[in-house]
Formats: C-alpha cells, structure tokens, sequence
C-alpha cells in the first residue's frame, strides 16, 4: 500500500515512444506511466508481482524470448515493443487455453464485462481455440453471508491469494495440487464459510472474472446504482474512506478509493458489508413520547416532540437548577451535532454537565497525553505505521477491533518492522509479534516501569532527546532504581528475561510507534498506564518524530471528535479551559451567553447522581447507557428515577425502556457533518442515503431545540457549524472548512486557511514545552486478588460485532457470529469442571450472567474473557463501579470473577 | 582423447574399468585413503578468488542439464557481508533418462561432500542443503551416513578444518523432497527448501543476489560438485585434458573434461558410464552399452533427459557435448542421460509418454504450461488411438511453437521440454504420426474435455 | 497466522483428543529441524516426512497442528503439502507398489507389469486393496532407468522387473 514518488533515472523506449523511467521501474510501470497499455490478469499494481498468467509479454530487442512486462525491470536504453502481431497471437493462444478450462459460455468478450471479459473483448477472443470443459456441478459456494465463490468462473491467477496476503495479512488462500489439477481452496474446509476469512473484501476487489463476488452485489445486479457517494466509515475511529453505491434509497455496495490516506482501497468486514442496519425495519422513524397515563411510548409530530422537550428541559433547570441536567453526546455521531448539544446545555440550560462516550473509553488516554505532552491527542499518525521500526502494540486488538490499522500492522511486520505485543491474550498480532509479553490484566504501570528501568540501566536511551526535549529525569531514575525486577515479575506475571528482551528491543531500535487502546485506559490506573507508556516513548526519543510516537486507536468513529469539540464537563470546544478569561470573552462573544464557570460532572458521575436523585434530566445521544454503561443494575435504577430522559437513537434499546421522548436519529449514511478519527482527521461526511420515515440528522434536531428554548442559532448547514468550531478554537481548527475537506481531510492542529494540517504533532518541541516523565507506582485495582473470585475478567470486541452490537447485530454479520462467548484456558476450565460447549454462570462482587464457554489457548490461565456485544451476556452486570480517579474513566478490562457451569451445585475456588 | 582411467568414478567399479558387480559404499575411511579430502586441503589453503579463478579456467559447465559455467556462476555472488549464504546442491534427480547422480551418491558420497566443502570454500558459504528428491530413500540414508562420518572427522561442523565461515562453522544438510519434478529447477528447488510449493520464481532477482531465504546462494548439480576435487589437485589443464573447444570456433564455449552418460532403453547393458565430452553416441551405445537390444536397428535417441527432443535415425553418430543442441536440432546435451530406442518403436507413442511426464510435472504456475501441456498430451493420446486426423499434427506443431518454440514465455524452462519433444517428433518422424492419423475432410473441432 | 474468526472454521477436521505431533516430537523437530533453517516455515518437509512415517499419512488434524506448530496458516500448509505427491491426505496401503511409467519403463515393458498387478490384486492405479495392505500406483521416473522397468515397494528399489520377479517381491511383503 506503500507508494512513493522517485527520481527520474533514465529513459527507454516502448513502442517507439521514449519514456521516462524511475528506480524500480518494471517494463509495465514504466508503460503504464506514459499511457501504453499492456494486457494484463494476474497483475495488480498494489500486489507484488505474479507472473504467471504470461498476458503482458513483451518483446525487447536484442532478446530472443519474450519476457514479462510486470516483472522485467526496464533498463535505461531498452526499446520494448508491446504490440506486435506475434505478441498479439501468443496473448490470443494463452487467453483461449485459459478458457479451455472452463465451459463455453462461462465467458464472453464484453467492453463493459469482468476484467477477463474485457480482456476477451480487447483481443477479439471469442472462445477457446483448444475446447472447454465441462461445469463442475457443485461450482457455486454461497455459505459466506457476503462472499460467494464460483469454481467455474476461477481460472486460478492467484490474485485474491496474493491480496488476502499481501493486504490483509490473512493467509486464507491456497493453491491445492499442481498443474492442470491446481484449484484455489480455503484452507481445510469445503465450504468458504469454514475458511479463516474475516471478509474484508481484498480479494473481491481483486478478482478479474467474478469467480469470488459480493452477494449482496450479485443479488441487486439488476439494480445499477442512482447514487455514489463519497463518505467516512461510521464504525471504528480509524476513520476509512468509502464509496458508497444506493440504488432506490437502499445501500447497495460499498468499496472504498484507492487513494483513500487512511485505508488505500482496503475495508473491513464491517465497513464494507455490515450495513443492513440502515434499512433495519425496526428503526425508529417518528418521535415518540410517554404516555403519562398508558405510559406507552406514542408517536408524536416533531413539532410536538420539540416543544415539549424544550418546555421540560427549562421547567427542570428552573426547579433544580442547572446542575441537575446533564448531556452525553454520540461518539457516533457528527462533530457538528456534539458541539451543539454541548453548546446547548452550555449556553441554554447553563450547565457544563456535558460528557461524551470518550469518558468510557479513552478519557485517561487524553488526560495522560495532555499531562504529559501538552495535547491529548495522538502524536502519531496512521502513515507513521508504514514508516516505523519498531511497533509496540499495548491493551489494543486491532485486527478485530480497528482491523484496517490490524491490516497495516501486519502487512508492517511482513514487510521486516520488529513488533511487540503488550496483551493479556494471545492476540492474533501477537503471532506476528518477535515479543509477546502476556501480562496480568491491570499491570501495565509495574511493566512498563521495569522494562523503563531495564532501559535506564542499560543506556538504551535517547540521552540527547531526553535531555533537551524532557523535564523529570533525575527524578525518574531515582523511582527506577529503587524498582525491583522480580517484585515486577512477580505482579505483571511476565518474566524478568521478557521484561528485558522488551527494553532491549524496543530501546535499542530507535525510536518506535506506540499503537495503545483501552486495556490500557479502562483501569483505575489508566491515565497512569499511559503516561508510564510515555515515558517508555520519551526515553526511546520517539514522541515528535515521523515513523514513531503515540498512536492510541479510538474506538468510535467520532469518539476523537466529541472531546474535540467540547464535550467534556471541564474542558470547551478544542480542549480550552474554561476558566481562562481569553477563551471565555471568545465563547461570549460567538455564543452570545458566557459558558458557565464551574465545571460540570464526567458521564459516569452523571449515573450516580442520578442514582442519588440528584441529577433529574438527561439528553442521551446515540447510546445505549443502559448497556454501555459499568455496574448495568446501578445503571438501569439511575435511569428509572429521572424526570427527564430525552434519547435520540436509531432503534428502541435497553434505555428507550426508561425514556420520555425518543428522537428518531439519522444514521452514519444519512447525514452530512464531519467525523474526525484516531489521528485528529477531520474527513467530510455526506449522506449517501436518506434517512427513514421522519428520522431527522441530529444536529438539526439539537438547534431546532434550541431555537423553542429561544436561542435560533441561524444554521443553513452543518458547514455553518463548522465555521463556528474555527472560531472559537483557532488554535486547533481556525483553518477546517468544508470546502478544505476533499478528499482526505484535515489532520489538527490546522490553525490557518493555509494551513496544511499536522501529521506529526511535538515535531518542535512538546506543546507543553518540555515532556514530562512521571515517577508513578504501582496502585493495585480493587479487584485484583480478591477472596473468592479466582479470575480475572477482560471485556472486549470481536471482529464481527461492534460494540454493543446495535449496528451489526441488525446485519448478516450476526450469521457470522451469533452470541457472546466467555473464554476460558484450559487450565481453568477444568479446574472449575467446564466443558466445551457448557454454559457458564460467572458472578462478580458486582452482578451475575451467563455465557456460552469456549476452551482456548489464547488466553493465559487465572484470566479469562467475555464480548460484550448481546444484550443476553449482560457483561456490563459483571464490571463494577470503580473509576480512575484522575480521568473518571470505568475499569471495564479487570473485574474479578468466579464460574461455574450453569446448574451445577460446585463453585470452584 | 578417450579417458584411459576413470576420474570422477575412480572408486566406483565402472566398465571397461571395473565391474559394476563390485560397487559398494566408500566409507570415509576408504575415501580418505584413496587420496580423499586431499583437494579439501590443498583448497583451504588456497584464497576463495583462487579457487574460483581455477574453476574457471578448467571451463567446468554444469552437469545438471543447462551446461552453465560453474566458476562464472559463482562469480555472480557479491562480496560477503558477514551474513549467511548457501549452497544448495541440486541432488533433485527426475528428468526420464537421468540416474547418473543416484549412482554416484550410492557409491562415493564423500566425493560430494568433498566438492561441497571446496564450493563453500570458494563461495564463502556456510550452510549447504543437500536437496535429494523424496523417492531417493536410499541414498539419502547413505548421504546421512556420510554426513555423519564427515561431521565426526571434522569435515563440517564446530571446530571443522574449514574452521569459520561468515563467523559461523560450515553446515551441511540433506534436505528431501517430496516428488515433484519441477523442484529440480533451481527457483523452485529454493521455494520447496523454503517449506514452500515449488514454484519458480520469476527473475531477477537471481539468486546468486537474492537467493535461499533472501540471502546469496549458489545452485550447483552433484556431478559439478563432483568434478571439483580432480580439478583443485590435478589443475585446470587437466581437466580441460579431456573434451574439447566448441565446433562453432570463436568465445563459444568449449566441452571440457570427463562427463557420466547414463545409457538406457533398447541396449543390452543400459546403465552408467564415464568417458570424456564429444564421445559419440554409437560409440556409447555399440561400445559401452554392447549394442542395441536383440540386435534391432537404432531408430531414435533422446541425448540427455526427455525434454531435450530426439535424435533422429540417422544421427547414430552424434557427438555428445554441449554444442549438440545447435549441430543436430535439439534443445541441447541436458543430463546427457541417452535414451535409446530401437526400430520397434512408434514415436507417437513415445512422445506421448513423455508429453504426459510434462503435463503431470508442470506446476500449474504460468498458463500456457499449466493448459497446453494437458491439451497436447489428450491430443496425442487420441493419436495414439487411432482417432487423429492430420490436421491435428500441424495444430499440435503450431501450440507447440506458441508455447515454446518461441521459447520462454513461460517463467521456467519446463514448456520448453514439452514443445522440444512433440516439435522434434513431428518434425523427425512425421511418418509415424500421419500413419495413425485419418485424413483430414472436415474441419476440426477440437473438443479435449477437462 | 491465526485465524480466530469461527468454531465452524475447523468443522470439516475430524479431531482426536490425543495430538498427533506429541510433545516429544515437537522436542525433536525444535532441537534437531528447526535450528537448521532460518525461517520455521522451512522446516515443513521434512516435519511433514517425519509425521507421514510416523501415521502413514497425513491426517487434516496432523496438518493443522504442524501449522499451528510452524506458525503458518492450514492454506499455506495445503497449498504446499498438495503440490507434493510423495505427501498422503489419505490412508495408503501397508505397502505401496510404486510402478515406474516414465519413457525407460515403457519402452522396456511397464505396462504389461501394471496389467499384472491389476489382476493379482484387484485394483488399479491410485486404489488401495481393501484389507489396506496394498496400494498401487504407477509414478512418473524414479530415477533408476538403467533398471527399467523397476519399481519401489515403499522405500525399496527393485529393478530389472519381471512378472516372477515384481509377483515374488509382492508377495514376500508381510
């Protein structure tokens, strides 16, 4: 996926024409370049390579045989001639013993057909010169919910081997026997449903005769598209790139550019199928209030809907006053409907208890990057994972939960980048990993901190970087020192010689990319996990520098966003304070109101208020609190003693159950705004379809309640609102506008119109001047080695489902993967006596559930793990109330758990 | 002139010098006294650009079938840079006509071990993969043993004569197969050594830069390797005492040195014999082999391996070297295993078998091998049947050039043994072909089927 | 690599309990195969070779655990083992008849020799007598052509083939 641009090194001559060639050239980039066309089938310019369909041979005077054009390199001085007739009747020759393999009217030369067909047209082949052969009766696999394989249509050029390979990292492919007999197969099973696929779509992208196809392309092939749309994935914060095809309102393909910065032409399961939930026939698609007396939700008209939410929102303000009404905005949606809920409650309804779903999941990443270098946001961009050395991997699972960064770490690693894997599970990157270290759950601090004083020790360190660019040293080797490597062992669970071996690597390579996810954030030392992670990014001088730095994988596509614009309780838009005289005369000025002084409540403080009776209204963007939320039974009360609870969704769910108005919201394909991913890319939104029934875009819904409440704010668009994010935070977005966004966005801090955007933030020095290294030890969570509770419970994703599973659990990919599995070693699953395919009933300090068990060794025994993407798991029940006490987040990735099989009488110790 | 003593099968009774009867293994012990490791020695103390300078003077071409230089070959290897670089030894004997290498690593395998550890030397390097096909069970056992006895006395190993090469002690493996002829060409060797289908790999890289796991690595044939003892202790004259200069005069390069030719099909006492380069081939077969089996009349000849095409009856006397491709229609000398056969023979039949050898070899990589192999191996079994008509001869001519009588549109070489054969076939025997085939009155519609 | 994506993913693989690479075998191929190459993957002949002489053949199970071992994927370790003949998926007979058909053979009289065996055991090329003590196949050159015809039975050559001679060997096979 790696492209770059190289000097003119010479010039030859193709087909009488001198061309300009570049180091590396084959004879076919060279040919390409200056527009000859060369017949081609196994070849794809983002492939290495193949060779062996022998389309693109070409003559080359002063050679006898013809060779190769993909995988000759041209020389300077070379005259190649690519159109000759002998050539044209080798290419016929070959092309006709291609289809003798397969029956007569399998292919027919079409301008507007498959690749092949096309090919057939270009050379005038109308069918096999040498015969054909029969169809292969059980030709046409379509176990895959979104793959389908036709035998008769392979003619085995290996391309999708080579794309599930060399893009994917996937290995899914095989060429089984040799010569005439060669048949790609999936691996061991039959059907391509058994087969290691994770449907990430290379493959078809790839194919040049159809034989592997979309279904649902195949399925609507009648339906030619009467919309393409440009957009931005509304799963994952990596934040991919689509191309979104409807027909008749309805999605009917999604693929994504080539050029695309973030994902070059790849997707993932999710972006590129799971995008039936769109068309769900459950979505919500009138307002709904509660009847007060049936106490049924009832369809009423917007009008209606808005009225009265901002009647009730100002009666409640009046009678409590502003701290008792509260706001989380959607992580899901657009930038543009965050930041005007948050100026809503700001400026309307006075309170600063605006919090986004950031709270839960990264809230310590952004505390600790702001603490320790000035911004809290990543300093990495995605590119640096092409450009590193060295990768660290820590408390993130990227090929399941951001599987196109997963994609570009292994295709990094395959490519000779060294990798280490910080992970509790054997994670499919830790096979591709040189080290794996397989902590306890919740031991980051202890680790990270030996492996820093295995680096001190050894002077694997970037003396120069630290000295100049860090504040903290002395201090910080006097912590080390003091710091025992067996004590660390001992805790972390991971070996002296590992914890070793890891410094050595890491600090003797230069500088590396740290990619860091929530195993790290969601602890009650997760700020402190991170900024003990930085300090390992400052000592290997790689905070600043291209190729290296802190990357942490955002989890929803606009979680990066919602900080971004404001909604946090003390902190407005662009991560300004709100006590800095400055910035409030700005916000003044713009708004018209002064934003309120006194810092509002974090959302998880919001539930407990709500639990005490003392918050009483709550807008609720686009989550489903109820399940998202830790500790799910304290939850669910808090929520039944609110007077007010507004919901805006696309579907009724687990916390509709306790709402007054629900709000039809707009999807990820229907609306226009801004997402901005992992690496602080704001990328431009557009619907690609409408919404259902009266579902309205949030952001119009927010403003039009505003507008009842008496403040009209005069947006058109949600370009508007934009102009107005520039405004009041030049410093990070005083150059983002609309028209600045095509086609790959803006990357802040961007603070002019001319600004190019910032690909790697501290390049200059730390935005806070100097790099803090901190000295913190190792705090214990409340639930390690608890009475009782032998394991230890990481909650997680998996490929196929996202987050809570309101989106993919309303898509085929539900026939891939149909409920939450508990994972248990071995070890442990005898020790408390449960068999594969036994249910198990797990209780913690806080809750209970069941959970269907599945035996694996990929997890390392006294731990254990649960998804939590189906209502039926409950996982949140088991996840308790505790919180980091710096950034409020939940410790959702350690909580201590007992099992036994369901129904038995034992409880295993 | 005529070898008066046999060189490279000094230990292995070989007639007219010995009686095959009395072949057995040559243990180190033997080795050794019979003058072996002594080139070893004499090699150690020499510079690898020295070594190579000789190999290159004697004009040693490879005896696995491609007849390339073996000292230029080496010359390809860039300097060493401390990391490791190999050599495999091409032990993937499986070309229909070739035994020559089976016989030598049976009887005098300390030879090969010998001539690997003066190519290493050379070479400078350190791990040599003996890559044996899967059905020799034998001879790897006897290449295991041989191993075991060269490791025990020093030969290869920790504290080996050869002492350190790149910082490491010089490493000998046997590495086996598991049948698939393509793996002897030397790409698709280095994919199957490296756990991989032996597929060959499109070039450049060569692999003398980017060989055996990305690294430099040397390819050479057993019987090359076997040549370089008696070339290091006896010299490049001596060496280039046997053969002689190219027929075609100028730079061409010459046939030098004593050559095995395995003999076998229709003669009386098929088998392995050793004499200089340009001997001819009645001479092979009328003095060595005892002539043709039931005193029959020579019909046909394969020179060296079934994918060099036939020799026809009347070049009974052609000279086996390596200019033997261009002076008598061939594709050339390859393993210089003759396969003989006498007037009884139905061409047809013949070129049959050995198109469907290619056909079930090819690897399936590259298109025009993977489909037209199959298609022309039904074509002439429907010759064969009786079922032809004469048109189907010059269709089958025309495949055969377009997938290789312009030869290398293939990745490998192996298409180009199939149309060398059906060519030379029609081109040599047409008679036989028209006489199984019914006139052609209509036009043909070829249906070949799956 | 790893494919982690569904149970159903080993669904066709019939499984035993008991692995088929043990432990000590792991031991050996780690001590003795391994430090030999410089990537793991280079290792799968000859750990494919030691397995097949151990069980005969090459069961589905066996293949995914020398993949798992060797850290590649089930579809590299088919692509790779399928390309090779000498590799069984299959049970095979106690002993394989392995019947030369290259060019020396059959000009020296192979197919008569096929013919025979076909009637004396009752199954053609590639079959397997049904008490599993034979199987037949005819193999393209075995490199011993001076020998023609000959053929191997298991690892044994035997050349110079006549009917008594090839009948004798078939039936001295225990």
């Amino acid at each position: 996926m790696n492209r770059g641009v190289s000097e003119i090194i010479g010039g030859a001559t193709i087909d009488g024409r001198e061309v300009h060639l570049h180091e590396g050239d084959t004879i076919l980039t060279a040919a390409r370049r200056a527009g000859i066309h060369i017949p081609t089938l196994c070849y794809s310019d983002d492939l290495k390579p193949e060779g062996g369909c022998r389309m693109c041979l070409v003559e080359i005077d002063g050679k006898r045989r013809p060779s190769g054009a993909c995988h000759t390199p041209i020389t300077p001085g070379m005259v190649v001639h690519t159109d000759t007739q002998r050539l044209t009747d080798l290419r016929r020759g070959v092309l006709s013993l291609s289809l003798s393999k397969h029956v007569d009217e399998q292919f027919r030369p079409d301008a507007g057909g498959s690749e092949f067909e096309r090919l057939m047209h270009e050379l005038n082949v109308t069918g096999s010169m040498h015969g054909n052969a029969a169809r292969d009766g059980e030709a046409i696999d379509d176990s895959h919910p979104y793959l389908r394989f036709d035998r008769d249509a392979c003619i085995t050029c290996r391309r999708c081997l080579n794309a599930c390979e060399q893009i994917q990292g996937q290995f899914v492919y095989g060429i089984e026997g040799r010569g005439a007999k060669s048949r790609l197969i999936f691996g061991p099973g039959e059907r391509f449903a058994d087969s290691a696929c994770v449907a990430c779509g290379a493959c078809v992208e790839h194919c040049p005769t159809g034989a592997i196809s979309d279904r649902d392309r195949v399925a609507s092939a009648a339906a030619e598209p009467d919309r393409v749309t440009d957009s931005v994935c509304g799963y994952c914060g990596v934040g991919c790139r689509l191309r979104i095809e409807a027909h008749d309102n309805k999605v009917v393909r999604i693929s994504a550019p080539d050029d695309a910065a973030v994902n070059h032409g790849h997707l993932c399961v999710k972006g590129r199928y799971a995008h039936a939930y769109h068309h769900s026939p459950d979505r919500l698609t009138r307002p709904l209030l509660r009847d007060e007396v049936s106490g049924e939700l009832k369809p009423v008209s917007w009008d209606e809907a808005i009225a009265w939410a901002a009647t009730r929102l100002a009666e409640i303000r009046d009678a409590y006053g502003p701290a008792c009404v509260g706001c989380i905005t959607s992580s899901r949606s657009t930038n543009e409907a965050g930041y005007l809920l948050q100026k809503l409650f700001r400026t309307a309804l006075g309170s600063n208890n605006v919090d986004c779903c950031a709270r839960i999941c990264h809230s310590s990443t952004a505390l600790a990057l702001q603490t320790v270098t000035g911004t809290g946001a990543a300093s990495a961009s995605l590119v640096d994972i092409e450009r590193a050395s060295t990768i660290v991997v820590a408390g993130a699972n990227p090929t399941e939960a951001h599987p196109v960064v997963g994609a570009r770490i292994k295709e990094a690693v395959l490519r000779g980048a060294k990798l280490v894997v910080v992970d509790p599970r054997r994670i499919e990157l830790a096979e591709f990993a040189d080290l794996h270290l397989a902590l306890r759950p919740g031991t980051n601090v202890p680790l990270f901190n030996a492996i820093a004083r295995a680096m001190v020790d050894r002077g694997w360190i970037d003396e120069q970087y630290v000295t100049e660019r860090c504040e903290g040293y002395d201090e910080f080797v006097s912590f080390t020192d003091g710091l025992d490597y067996d004590e660390a062992a001992e805790i972390t669970g991971v070996s002296v010689k590992l914890i070793k071996a890891a410094a050595e690597l890491i600090g003797r390579s230069g500088p590396a990319l740290f990619v860091h996810g929530l195993g790290l954030s969601e602890l009650t030392q997760g700020t402190a996990s991170i900024m003990t992670l930085c300090n390992i990014g400052m000592l290997t001088g790689s905070i600043g520098k291209p190729g290296a730095g802190m990357l942490p994988l955002r989890g929803q596509n606009n979680v990066q966003g919602h900080a971004d614009m404001g909604a946090m309780p003390n902190q407005l838009t662009g991560y300004q304070p709100l006590d800095d005289p400055a910035v409030r005369a700005r916000f003044t000025k713009e708004w018209g109101v002064a934003p309120p002084l006194e810092p509002g409540i974090a959302s998880t403080d919001m539930v407990k208020a709500a639990h005490r009776g003392e918050l009483k209204a709550m807008w609720v963007q686009g989550e489903d609190v109820a399940q998202s939320e830790p500790n799910q039974t304290h939850t669910i009360e808090a929520l039944r003693k609110l007077e007010l609870l507004i919901i805006q969704d696309l579907y009724a769910c687990e916390s509709t159950e306790y709402a007054h108005l629900v709000l039809p919201a707009a999807g990820a394909l229907e609306q226009e705004g801004t997402f901005t991913n992992g690496e602080r890319r704001i990328q431009h939104v557009r619907p690609a379809v409408d919404p259902p029934g009266e579902a309205r875009p949030d952001w119009r819904v927010v403003a039009d309640v505003a507008a009842a409440m008496g403040h009209d704010w005069g947006y058109t668009s949600p370009a508007d609102v934009m102009a107005e994010i520039a405004r009041v935070a030049p410093a990070k977005f005083g150059g983002v506008s609309y028209d600045r966004l095509t086609p790959d966005g803006l990357q802040w801090p961007c603070p002019t119109p001319d600004h190019p955007g910032t690909a790697t933030v501290h390049a200059d020095g730390f935005l806070r001047g100097k790099g803090l290294l901190v000295s913190i030890p190792f705090v214990p969570s409340p639930e390690h080695d608890q009475n009782g509770f032998p394991l230890l419970l990481i909650t997680g994703r998996v490929l196929q489902h996202y987050n809570v599973g309101t989106m993919t659990r309303r898509t085929p990919n539900r026939d891939l993967v149909d409920m939450d599995y508990l994972e248990l070693a071995a070890h442990d699953a005898a020790r408390f006596e449960i068999e594969p395919g036994d249910t198990a009933e797990i209780h913690s300090r806080w809750g209970r559930t069941e959970a269907p068990v599945r035996i694996t060794d990929r997890i390392v025994p006294g731990t254990a793990f649960l998804s939590f993407h189906f209502p039926e798991s409950h996982a949140n029940c088991l996840v308790g109330p505790q919180v980091d006490p710096q950034s409020r987040c939940p410790e959702y990735k350690v909580t201590a758990i007992r099992v036994r099989r369901a129904g038995s009488e034992s409880v295993g110790r | 002139m005529a070898l008066d003593k046999p060189i490279i099968t000094k230990r292995i009774p070989t007639p007219p010098f010995g009686d095959p009867a009395d072949r057995k293994r040559t243990t180190f012990a033997q080795y050794k006294r019979t003058g072996g490791y002594k080139a070893l020695e004499q090699a150690l103390g020499m510079a690898p650009a020295d070594i190579t300078n000789v190999v290159k003077d004697s004009e040693l071409r490879g005896r696995g079938g491609a007849g390339f230089s073996c000292g230029l070959k080496w010359t390809f290897l860039p300097q060493p840079d401390g990391d490791r670089r190999y050599l495999a030894v091409n032990a993937d004997e499986s070309e229909p006509g070739t035994f020559k290498d089976r016989i030598l690593i049976d009887f005098d395998p300390h030879l090969l071990l010998e001539g690997i550890a003066i190519a290493c030397r050379a070479t400078q390097c350190d791990t040599a993969y003996i890559y044996i096909r899967g059905e020799y069970h034998k001879q790897a056992k006897t290449l295991l043993v041989a191993l075991e006895e060269a490791y025990a006395n020093q030969i290869f190993g920790e504290g080996s004569i050869n002492g350190e090469v790149n910082g490491r002690p010089l490493n000998c493996y046997v590495h086996r197969g598991a049948g698939a002829y393509i793996c002897g060409e030397e790409t698709g060797l280095l994919e199957s050594l490296e756990g991989k289908r032996g597929w060959p790999r499109i070039k450049p890289p060569f692999p003398a830069v980017k060989g055996l796991f990305g690294r430099p690595t040397v390819i050479n044939n057993v019987e090359t390797l076997m040549c370089l003892p008696f070339i290091i202790s006896k010299g490049a004259d001596a060496f280039k005492a046997f053969g002689k200069a190219s027929h075609f005069g100028g730079n061409a390069p010459g046939s030098y040195g004593p050559k095995l030719f395995g003999v076998s099909g229709h003669v009386k006492r098929p088998g392995v014999y050793e004499e200089e380069l340009g001997i001819k081939m009645s001479t092979l077969i009328n003095d060595y082999c005892g002539g043709i089996k039931g005193n029959r009349k020579f019909k046909a000849a394969i020179p060296g391996g079934v994918s060099m095409g036939f020799l026809s009856t009347d070049q009974f006397d052609a000279e086996l070297d390596f200019d033997i491709g261009r002076r008598y229609g061939v594709l050339g000398l390859g393993t210089a295993g003759v396969i003989v056969m006498d007037e009884s023979t139905d061409i047809v039949t013949a070129t049959r078998n050995i198109v469907r050898f290619f056909s079930h070899e090819s690897c399936g990589q590259c298109t025009p091998c993977r489909e037209g192999s199959g298609w022309l191996y039904q074509m002439l079994c429907r010759i064969e049947r009786g079922d032809g008509r004469t048109k189907d001869i010059d269709l089958m001519d025309e495949i055969a050039r377009s997938m290789g009588a312009m030869p290398g549109t293939t990745i490998c070489g192996l298409a180009d043994g199939t149309n060398w054969a059906v060519k030379t076939a029609i081109e040599k025997f047409r008679g036989d072909f028209e006489a199984k085939c019914k006139p052609s009155v209509v036009q043909i519609g070829v249906n070949v089927g799956a | 690599m790893a494919w982690i994506v569904k149970d159903s993913a080993h669904a066709k693989i019939e499984k035993r309990d008991e692995p088929y690479l043990s432990d000590e075998m792991k031991r050996h191929f780690e001590a003795e195969l391994l430090p030999r190459y410089a990537t793991r993957q280079a290792a799968l002949l000859p750990v494919c070779h030691e397995v097949q002489h151990t069980y005969g053949y090459l069961p589905m199970q066996a293949l995914a655990e020398v993949a798992s071992f060797l850290g590649l994927s089930n579809a590299q370790v088919l692509d790779t083992v399928t390309f090779y003949e000498e590799f069984h998926l299959q049970p095979v007979g106690k002993y394989m008849i392995q019947i030369c058909r290259s060019i020396a053979c059959e000009l020296c009289g192979h197919a008569f020799l096929s013919e025979k065996v076909k009637q004396k055991l009752g199954i053609g090329p590639g079959e397997t007598t049904d008490d599993g003590k034979y199987s037949f196949v005819e193999l393209e050159c075995l490199g011993a052509c001076e020998q023609a015809p000959m053929c191997l039975i298991n690892e044994e050559l035997i050349g110079d083939l006549t009917w008594k001679k090839l009948e004798a060997a078939i039936d001295e096979c225990e």
